[in-house]
């Protein structure tokens, strides 16, 4: 396949990048509300009264985050009728990769068979979809690339405490995927905004397993679980939310009454129901699937997206914003006309 | 087991009950006092408090049942239920 002529360091043209297609790839192991009986009864309501949700999906033992990935990037390429052998880059975001190293990205490139592609991961936590979204349109639009592989992949039941009410009642597995290429404007993204804060790394994390605490220094096993100071990250969440979906608008000159989806991170009902009032969206712009599959982190927001792309009810023209925050801390939004 | 005399803040009590809060907010010290109410310790919600009731249960060695702990009781509260649940 013809890769543009445009070289390293080349300008950025005034070409757009466009979704091709999406796909999603959900396990099949439901775990509702009820199954989390280890916890007190009387706790189980509070579960969708606080977040929504209602029920998650667990992959099962002998699946990996590269495997929920490669199933949902197989959806996305069928669906775009593009072979893996013509894409030129895979971007996978993951805050729960196969292994430290090497990327999880590269099993995925080696399960699709996708040989010409070059392929990395992108760790921004619940931010990496948007993240990834912008470097695959940075290397479509410089010309370096002209079918990107967007794969959002999380596995987070294996990193949940059993004992933490809070993160083992929201989080789930799950993948989602988005197969981009150049187009001409008005189509195709129009800009996104990324932003993160270093001062508040610690609020969501996973302690063990790095350079900081390495697995052979472990002293308190509860340190290889995924930890979050929820009442902090509301806070940030809310404010952060709403400050980059209006910055994002602003540099488009687009009123939020223009705006016909909102697809955003979904991080519990409560965050989002705030986040809709802050920005006067209704928030039956918000395309919300939580209830169904928790907490996917950096993969929620690619698995709402094919969603709404297969519901029908996007049409050519529309404006979507994709809005996300999480671990860094980091967050972004990305404003794209179908 | 906890001390003999759960509804007081012994030594005894003390540690159990900010081993249970680091647990819980997986930061040290969190120092607890009769008066401290529990929707005062900072990063407290109705999530977390699942959590804390279920790491009072390890540390005390008890089975509160459907009991969860709320954010208006204070820890001579907290140690009054441990008290009850052993003496019923």
């Amino acid at each position: 396949m013809a890769v543009a002529s445009a070289r390293p360091g080349s300008q950025i043209t005034h070409m757009r990048t466009r979704i091709l297609a999406t796909g999603s790839y959900l396990p099949d192991r439901a775990v509702p509300n009820d199954a989390l009986a280890h916890f007190p009864r009387a706790s189980l309501p509070l579960i969708e009264e606080k977040t929504g949700i209602k029920c998650r999906r667990y992959a099962a033992d002998d699946q990996c985050t590269s495997d929920l990935g490669f199933l949902a990037a197989r959806v996305c390429l069928d669906r775009g009728s593009v072979a893996p052998e013509e894409l030129d880059a895979i971007l996978l975001a993951t805050s729960t990769p196969d292994r430290i190293q090497p990327a999880t990205a590269t099993r995925v490139q080696e399960l699709l068979g996708a040989s010409r592609a070059f392929a990395f991961d992108v760790n921004s936590v619940c931010s990496g979809s948007v993240y990834a979204i912008h470097l695959a349109d940075m290397l479509i639009r410089s010309g370096e690339a002209r079918r990107v592989l967007v794969v959002a992949s999380e596995l987070y039941s294996r990193f949940l405490d059993p004992k933490d009410f809070s993160t083992r009642a929201s989080l789930g597995d799950g993948a989602g995927a988005v197969l981009l290429g150049p187009a001409e404007p008005p189509q195709g993204i129009v800009l996104s905004r990324l932003h993160s804060d270093g001062s508040g790394n610690h609020l969501i994390q996973v302690p063990a397993g790095g350079t900081m605490m390495p697995y052979n220094r472990l002293k308190n096993p509860r340190d290889a679980y995924f930890l979050m100071h929820g009442r902090e990250v509301y806070e940030f969440a809310t404010a952060q939310g709403e400050a980059v979906v209006n910055e994002l608008l602003a540099a488009c000159d687009v009123n939020r009454s223009d705006v016909a989806f909102v697809v955003p991170h979904q991080a519990n009902i409560t965050v989002l129901r705030a986040l809709a009032a802050r920005l006067s969206i209704d928030l039956s712009k918000f395309v919300i699937n939580l209830d169904r599959y928790g907490n996917t982190a950096a993969a929620s927001v690619l698995i709402a997206l094919d969603e709404l792309m297969m519901s029908g009810r996007v049409q050519p023209g529309n404006l979507v914003v994709l809005v996300v925050f999480g671990g860094g801390l980091s967050w972004g939004a990305t404003l794209i006309r179908i | 087991m906890g001390s003999d005399t759960d509804s007081d803040l012994s030594e005894d009590n003390r540690q159990r009950l900010e081993s249970a809060l680091a647990a819980v907010f997986r930061r040290t010290p969190i120092h607890v006092t009769l008066d401290l109410r529990l929707g005062a310790i900072e990063g407290w919600d109705s999530m977390n408090a699942v959590t804390f009731t279920m790491e009072v249960e390890q540390a005390f060695e008890v089975q509160l049942g459907d009991t969860i702990f709320t954010r208006d009781q204070t820890i001579a509260q907290v140690l009054q239920v441990l008290h009850d649940n052993r003496t019923n």
